[in-house]
């Protein structure tokens, strides 16, 4: 709705992950948002442009971090289940569907619950605060596409190709 | 009179408690879990798809042969839905009002009605099916599969394939661009982009891209196509395909 093209980049477990803002107009990076530790897959809220990124901790616990799409700035973020790796938006009730694949449920986040990322976010993934570690990038678009990392994973005989990678 | 109206002051004082208990809790819930709602499903959920038309949201339950079906209204468990094994993808046709399933470890796409939320139809593609993307224009499907190197299409009216198209090794991820009709196919283990024109079912280019790309979107707005390269030894980076060219315009580094 912005024009922009968001990129999730894995914090590998270790840092905090990254989405980037690509400008559609001029293909640069416009803004890059600190979010949870290994943000795994995006989606768009169709009703208003903001973004919605899922994370999940070093501990195992998921957050849902809420993206402004108009300042690129988080504005909330919510806990869920254990490792979310996909979201839907379902835009009739303008809630977020998360799949939590390490504790086999699905959250239903609406926007009311996020809580400011000052409160939530400090207690939950310390990580947010910690400056800039290396990040190696786990990579989705808005729309998400983890089949890709767990295909490889299944391929390449890892648990999670991504973390395989080299640090740089 | 002054009996009652100490119980009154203790009715008031429990009722305070209870009212402050209450919003504790209520409180201490919305803390320790932000969601509105956490519902059960089977093993293992691995992608969601949410259907307009009837306000369901379809779980792929990786870790078993099953789809949830969440009403979007209730948040409660409506339906479970046996597919075929490991299913991975899943895509909403909008045209049909039909939802895909592509099933990692059985070759198949199950086809689920939306309206009954049963399997209508079992659709045999190639090895190792794991993404599907809809063209919105004609609700046909496409299902990459991805040890095959192949793309099933699956005619939306009759269910049957109507096309094998193949591509470059391990399709992992495509998606439909509604502003030329093309199909993109992500090729992560040759680093590049298949192009299949939706009208002839053929590849029409392939775009080399970065190293490993493993997800991609079509920018509606200006027509380009964004590409995810994950590249284990160097640089990630975003291609940005040209939907009129079929070419690369630029590539975005990202770390």
């Amino acid at each position: 709705m912005n024009g922009e093209i968001y990129v999730a980049n894995s914090g590998l477990g270790i840092g905090p992950g990254i989405v980037d803002a690509i400008s559609g107009s001029t293909n640069t990076i416009v803004a890059a948002i600190p979010v949870g530790t290994d943000p795994m897959a995006l989606v768009t809220d169709s009703t208003d442009g903001d973004v919605y990124a899922a994370n999940e901790n070093s501990n195992g616990s998921g957050t849902i971090y809420r993206i402004s799409g108009s300042t690129d700035k988080v504005e909330g973020a919510a806990l869920v289940g254990a490792s979310p790796v996909a979201l839907a938006f379902d835009s009739a009730n303008r809630e977020v569907f998360v799949a939590n694949l390490g504790s086999n449920s699905v959250s239903v986040v609406a926007p009311s619950a996020f809580a400011p990322p000052s409160t939530t976010v400090t207690s939950t993934t310390p990580e947010f605060l910690s400056g800039a570690l290396p990040v190696v990038a786990a990579v989705a678009l808005a729309l998400a596409a983890l089949v890709a990392r767990r295909v490889s994973s299944r391929r390449f005989g890892s648990t999670s190709r991504s973390k395989h990678l080299p640090s740089k | 009179m002054f009996r009652s109206s100490r119980h009154l002051v203790q009715a008031y004082f429990v009722a305070t408690s209870l009212v402050l208990i209450l919003v504790f809790s209520i409180t201490g819930v919305t803390r320790a879990d932000g969601a509105s709602a956490t519902v059960p499903v089977g093993p293992s959920p691995f992608a969601l798809a949410f259907d307009p038309t009837n306000g369901d949201v379809y779980v792929a339950n990786e870790g078993s042969h099953t789809v949830s079906v969440i009403s979007g209204s209730s948040n409660v468990l409506v339906a479970t839905v046996t597919v075929g094994s490991s299913p991975q993808g899943v895509a909403f046709d909008a045209v049909n009002g039909e939802v895909y399933v592509a099933n990692f470890n059985s070759r198949t796409v199950s086809v689920i009605s939306g309206s009954s939320n049963t399997v209508v139809a079992n659709v045999t593609v190639g090895s190792h099916p794991s993404a599907i993307a809809v063209d919105s224009a004609n609700g046909d499907v496409y299902v990459a599969n991805f040890w095959a190197g192949t793309v099933s299409v699956i005619s939306g009216s009759t269910n049957q394939v109507q096309a094998t198209v193949t591509v470059g090794p391990g399709p992992v991820a495509l998606a439909f661009d509604p502003e030329n009709g093309d199909v993109y196919v992500a090729n992560v283990d040759s680093g590049t982009i298949s192009v299949i024109s939706a009208s002839s079912n053929t590849v029409v280019a392939t775009v080399p891209v970065g190293t490993g790309p493993v997800a991609l979107v079509c920018d509606s707005a200006n027509g380009d196509v964004y590409v995810a390269n994950q590249n284990a030894k160097g640089s990630d980076t975003v291609s940005v395909i040209s939907g009129s060219t079929n070419t690369v315009k630029a590539t975005v580094t990202i770390r």
